[in-house]
């Protein structure tokens, strides 16, 4: 299984990064990538949709952790959509839920990040 | 738990100690859960936890230069409705034990995070480093599945 990665613009500063696949110790690298090469563009403020994610595991975790660490230093925020019943419970079993912002619907996290 | 319990018999594969191979793991070991009587959740859980154990096990086996080494997997179901998935590697031995906490108020992500996570998805989780390796044993309890409840 493989991940598939796209950037796209949102309102405002907000860029939103798609996942589709699976997110392990493999592919997390490249989610990784994608994030890193939008901060250093000067991108502080993502949306991560994850509507298209069965799977992840403390590797991508990680990556979202590391992800919100670096643009907080530009008071920048990392928001998540996420309906997947299965990862929610991964966030709040991690206590991730109380450090992202997590969203149902895109729409309804671009209407409160507005 | 396990002591002189019967078992159905058990399914073993085994894979190539490289990430790419983690997935398909995965995928194998929530098949065979299915198989066994797991429920979605269940499953779900499993597949989780496992793929925890999984990445450690590609982990350790690449810092001490064993990549291209494999990874065994064994799942059985106990007669006492339990699930048992062995996931057993070549790499060097760690102290589990010292592991296993969610990320710090300040999102410090510890080595260890998902030794966390697989004890909060299962119902017991063990450790031995024996000659082979390392074993890492996952035990859920399987509900009843709701049409047999009913």
């Amino acid at each position: 299984m493989d991940i598939k990665v796209n950037v796209r613009p949102a309102d405002g500063e907000t860029r939103v990064i798609d996942l589709v696949g699976e997110i392990d110790v493999y592919t997390s690298p490249a989610v990784k990538d994608a994030i890193t090469q939008l901060i250093d563009e000067g991108h502080y403020h993502l949306l991560i949709n994850l509507e298209g994610v069965r799977y992840i595991d403390s590797t991508g975790l990680g990556v979202l952790i590391g992800a919100l660490k670096r643009v907080r230093e530009h008071a920048g925020s990392v928001s998540l959509v996420c309906a997947n019943p299965q990862i929610k419970k991964i966030f709040d079993i991690t206590g991730l839920v109380k450090i992202f912002g997590i969203f149902e619907t895109e729409q309804s996290a671009i209407k409160a990040l507005a | 738990m396990l002591g002189e319990v019967k078992t159905t018999p058990s399914w073993r594969g085994e894979i190539p100690n490289r990430p790419e191979f983690v997935s398909t793991a995965r995928h194998w070991i929530v098949a065979m859960s299915r198989h066994l009587g797991a429920d979605a959740q269940t499953s779900a859980d499993v597949e989780f936890a496992v793929g925890e154990a999984l990445a450690n096990a590609v982990e350790h086996g690449r810092r001490v230069g064993r990549g291209s080494r494999k990874i065994i997997l064994r799942i059985r179901r106990t007669d006492d409705g339990h699930l048992v998935v062995e996931v057993v590697d070549s790499g060097a031995a760690f102290d589990f034990g010292r592991h296993g906490t969610r990320p710090d108020e300040e999102y410090h992500t510890p080595r260890g995070f998902g030794i966390f996570l697989m004890r909060e998805l299962m119902d017991e989780v063990h450790y031995e480093h024996r000659r082979a390796g390392n074993v890492v044993r996952l035990i859920k309890r399987i509900p009843i599945a709701e049409e047999h409840a009913s």
